[in-house]
């Protein structure tokens, strides 16, 4: 998971995050609970990491209210910079 | 001569510490301390300014400064250092010490969570520890189950020493199952311990 693009879902509460973390897990998604990046403020201080090749999969689970989260963020980092896309 | 003190990383006042006493210690010469925050390259030049020294500030590719402090008699700054006398005191890595898979305690799945968000934060900071130590529940962190094996295995590419309870390891029945960096017994984890001031518990 070390690549750098990656998805960051984030949470209203740690609790929030705790069971996003085990219905992902039981979704067969690899996860990565990290802290809030810097550049996300408004979120607890949890979130989990994603790789982008699971991002259409927590949409739907997202959708079909199997997933609850605050937000879907993206960040890429190159040698210009790190960049933040909000997705949902 | 002169003499290069890497400072970077380092807190408060350590870099003028090991300045000042690398100053004391040659008769004449150029101090180069580099430090990677404009607090201590400020701190470093008040130092030169007190004690009456010479000093000029550069900054490196990285962001880094290079703060060269002049004593004795006027050397033309770096341009004559002979190999031989360039001295390199590297920075002190600190240690960090896990005890549990826990971070702190009160709820164990609190606990568990705060655990995996600190280890990956430990792999995303710079300057990286110079040794991670594991025991008694900590070793769950180190198995090839790990939920943090990946940030372990990117830290100890980095040159971060992994050191597991040997003990610990076999008293849950996980000696076969280490996921990465060594197994260790009592005495060189204390050595380990007791190699810096710079040591962190965790747990």
């Amino acid at each position: 998971m070390n690549k750098k693009e990656f998805g960051i879902l984030t949470f209203e509460s740690t609790q929030h995050a705790i069971k996003a973390e085990s219905d992902l897990v039981k979704a067969e998604i690899k996860t990565k609970t990290i802290p809030t990046p810097r550049d996300i403020t408004l979120s607890c201080g949890l979130a989990i990491r994603v790789d982008l090749d699971d991002i259409d999969k927590i949409k739907e689970l997202y959708d079909n209210g199997d997933l609850k989260f605050k937000n879907l963020y993206t960040i890429r980092e190159s040698t210009e910079g790190r960049f933040l896309k909000k997705l949902l | 001569m002169i003499k290069i003190i890497d400072a970077k990383g380092l807190e408060c006042p350590k870099p003028v510490i090991l300045t000042k006493k690398g100053i004391e210690e040659i008769e004449e010469g150029v101090v180069k301390t580099i430090v990677d925050n404009e607090v201590a390259k400020n701190n470093l030049s008040k130092l030169a300014t007190s004690m009456s020294l010479d000093y000029k500030v550069e900054q490196d590719a990285d962001g880094n400064y290079e703060v060269s402090i002049t004593k004795g008699k006027q050397t033309d700054l770096g341009l004559e250092k002979r190999e031989e006398d360039v001295v390199v005191q590297k920075s002190e890595g600190a240690v960090i010490i896990i005890q549990s898979d826990l971070m702190g305690s009160g709820d164990p799945e609190l606990g568990k969570i705060l655990m995996k968000s600190l280890i990956y934060t430990v792999a995303e900071t710079k300057p990286y520890p110079k040794a991670i130590l594991f025991y008694n529940a900590g070793v769950k962190l180190t198995i090839k189950s790990s939920p943090v094996l990946d940030d372990l295995i990117s830290l100890k590419e980095e040159g971060v020493e992994i050191i597991s309870c040997g003990t610990c390891l076999d008293f849950f029945g996980l000696k076969d199952e280490l996921g990465v960096g060594e197994i260790s017994n009592m005495y060189s984890i204390y050595e380990k311990m007791c190699s810096t001031q710079n040591t962190k518990t965790i747990g």
